[in-house]
Order: C-alpha cells, then structure tokens, then sequence
C-alpha cells in the first residue's frame, strides 16, 4: 500500500476526529451526540417501556425498535423526511447489530426504542449512528454484554483507505465496507459492502477495519468513564 | 479506591459469588453495565450509574392511579409493567391521580400489591432507581439530613419516585438534585449538610 496523503491530510489508516457528549437529551433515559468529522449524529434510548400494538411484543425478550433516519437538512439538497427503502434496510441491520449486545431477555413483553438522527451527512452515517446508540444504550444503564463499535473501510483512487468521506465515496473504483463488532469480545455484528472488489483485497481492508474498530472502542470505553469523575470538587 | 467499569469490562477469573450487573462466560466474570465495581474477597458486583427499574419483592414503591375499572384499579409504579390492584381489598375507593405507597408482594405475569396507603397533597420528583440507595444513606443518614435540614415530610419509593411536602421545596430538590449528578463521588452526606444549611440560613 502506498503512503500517499490522502485529501483532507490523513494518512491511510487515520480515522475522522471523532467527539462524544453524553446525556445531551434530558427528555431521554440515555442520549449521545456524536461529531465524527462532518457527521454529527444525535441518538436517544427510551425504555424499555410497554408496546403498542401488545401483539407485537414478545414473551421471551424486548423488542428492539432502532429507527436510523436522515434530517431533510442534511444533505446538500433537500432529503424528503419519509423514510425511504434505505433508511429502513439501514434500521433493521443495524437493529439486529445492537440486539446481540443488549441483554434483551431481562425485559420481557417490552419495546426499547432507539432513535438516531443524522443533523449531518458526510459518509459512513450509519457506523456514525450504530456508534452512538450503543453508547446512547450504555449511558440509559441497559445491561449490555459489550459495545458496539463501528469504522467503515474500503478502497478509493487504488488506495486502501479507512474511515472514507463523501469525496472519497463518490471515486469511480469507490469501495465501501461498513463493519460493527461486538467489543471487547470482537465479534462482527454488521457486515455491509458495495462496490467490486477481489477476495484478497476484502481481507486487507477487514484486517484494517478491525483496528479502526479498536481505536473506536478505546474512544467510547473513554467517553463513558470520563462522564462520571470520581475525584474533583461537588459542583452545584 | 473507586473504579468505573463499562458493558463487557472483564472483572475477575476467580471463583467469586456474582452479585447484581454482572455475567460469567468460560468461567470469567464480566461487566453488564456502566457502573462503579464492588469487589471483594469472595464477591463481586457493579453498582449501576443509570438505569431502568427492576422490581423485587419486598420494595416500597411510590404509585400513582393511572385508570379505575369496574373491579380494581390499574397503578403505574414507574416500570414497563401497570400493575393491577382489586377494589375487593381496599377499603375505601380511591380516584385515578391519588398517590399511593405500597409494597410488592408478587412478581408474575402481573405484580401484586400489599399493604396501600394514601399518601396526601404533595409533590412528587422522579429519579433514576438506581440512586435510591445514595438518597436514602446509611441508616437513612441522608434522608434524615433531607427532612431536618428542610422541615418537610419525604417519602422514597425504591422504584425511583420521591413524594414530599416541604416549606421549602426549591432546596430539597435542588439537594436530590445534587445527590443524584455527584452520587458517585465519596464524602457527600457532609457536603449536603453544609449546603442545606448555608442554604436555609440565605432565607
């Protein structure tokens, strides 16, 4: 792989900056505003409360309601706020990814309802959003087995490259490999990719997606520690 | 010293009694939630910083008259689950709004009540469950500081819902207030004692 410099500066293997607020929602059991470098991504969790309509629910576990969804302002032209077939593929893979983390069968005949906005789009929103709502999950005091840290990695201009932006993306040769695991039991939660691609090249661009996955980690395991300081004066 | 731990945190390999918020897979103990780590010589448990209410038996809980029907009443109790109370057992009718204070008796499909009384006109505020504990204190060490700091009348309900009648109801709840962001900090019985006091002597 070559060394070159990527647009923005970064080199290959860098990631976006990435900033995390917790508990920004007040209205919210737990909350996480999210900046991974243009996209800014708001996700709330309410629950688990009871469901509407009752037959939906399920005697053995909670239900998980994860709605990912786009703001009409976040694109440079306006996006029609009905959710359309991508939004709702992306809530349904990414609802099951953030299943096998909460230990849904503590909370039978229950809905859990996530929400995440994206105030921002520049690439890779829906590792942005997953990212925030497993940190929005553990911020509500769900039982978790883990969390669910997510990097998007691929190729753009002949260059294996993590973490792509929308300049990126829209190359000609443009690969897109989204991934989320399960931390710190690095087990894959989310496998989505477009774009050609060899077998070969698939397994570098994993290899490098799983430690942007690790960095991520480090990040959020940070954010949730940093949001309760033990030492320090009372505030009031 | 205290530690924070989060979700999938590895605790201990040893042979330990597993307390609350915690799992075992091949024979380790791992975290379930964001919390404070308990540990020791032969136990281990986290202690929650956030989190929804789980009801056990035996709890006071605070309830509030969501809906009366022909034979009893449905009473929400701050959780997922109403819970259903027979008129057959009441002695006197009660109106959908009343606050009530009850006991768990049964946790089944539905969860049985025992021991309801009235609770008259006050105020109630809402908290996460989790910091009842804090509020409460050692032998109710902070709950007494509460009530003699701030003449009032206070009723905590483990489900995370606190009934008051108070003269000077803006301290006391900026106190809950206070015990609530800083509950995981150590020495705060002393510090809300000495700010309920500057606090009443500003009146």
């Amino acid at each position: 792989m070559s060394e070159e410099k990527r647009h923005d500066g970064r080199k290959p293997n860098d990631l976006r900056p990435i900033e995390i607020k917790l508990g920004v929602n007040k209205n919210a059991d737990g909350s996480c505003l999210l900046t991974w470098g243009k996209n800014v991504v708001l996700a709330t969790v309410h629950g688990p409360k009871q469901m509407f309509p009752k037959h939906l629910s399920n005697p053995s576990k909670a239900v998980i309601d994860y709605k990912y969804r786009m703001a009409c302002i976040s694109t440079p032209e306006r996006k029609s706020p009905v959710p359309g077939k991508r939004d709702k593929e992306i809530s349904l893979v990414s609802g099951n990814a953030l299943e096998s983390a909460i230990m849904v069968e503590q909370f039978p005949n229950t809905v859990i309802e996530i929400n995440t906005l994206i105030f921002t789009a520049d690439a890779g929103t829906r590792v942005a959003a997953l990212t925030a709502a497993s940190l929005a999950a553990a911020d509500a005091g769900l039982p978790m087995k883990g969390l669910i840290s997510s990097v998007a990695g691929g190729r753009s201009n002949k260059q294996l490259v993590l973490d792509l932006d929308k300049q990126e993306e829209d190359a000609p040769d443009a690969v897109d490999l989204a991934c989320a695991m399960l931390m710190p039991q690095k087990e894959i939660a989310l496998l989505q990719m477009d774009g050609f691609v060899d077998i070969k090249e698939t397994k570098e661009i994993l290899k490098n997606t799983v430690k942007g996955i690790e960095t991520v980690y480090d990040m959020q395991k940070k954010a949730l520690i940093e949001k309760y300081p033990l030492e320090g004066e009372i505030n009031e | 010293m205290k530690k924070i731990v989060v979700p999938g945190d590895f605790l201990t390999d040893e042979r330990k009694k597993l307390g609350s918020n915690v799992y075992l897979k091949e024979n380790k103990v791992y975290s379930s939630v964001l919390g404070i780590l308990s540990e020791s010589n032969d136990y281990v448990s986290v202690i929650p910083l956030n989190g929804p209410y789980v009801p056990q038996i035996g709890d006071a809980v605070i309830g509030i008259i969501k809906l009366e029907m022909s034979n009893g009443y449905i009473i929400d109790i701050n959780m997922a689950l109403d819970c259903f109370f027979p008129k057959s057992l009441l002695k006197k009718s009660l109106q959908v709004g009343d606050v009530i204070f009850a006991r768990i008796k049964e946790i089944s499909d539905f969860i049985d009540l025992e021991n309801i009384n009235l609770l008259p006109k006050g105020r109630i505020i809402d908290v996460p469950s989790v910091k009842i504990p804090r509020i409460i204190g050692k032998n109710d060490s902070m709950l007494n500081i509460l009530k003699k700091n701030t003449a009032s009348n206070v009723v905590v309900g483990k489900n995370g819902w606190i009934w008051y009648f108070s003269k000077s109801p803006l301290v006391l709840e900026k106190a809950i207030d206070l015990i609530v962001k800083n509950s995981q900090k150590s020495n705060l019985t002393n510090f809300i004692d000495d700010y309920l006091k500057k606090q009443i002597k500003r009146k």
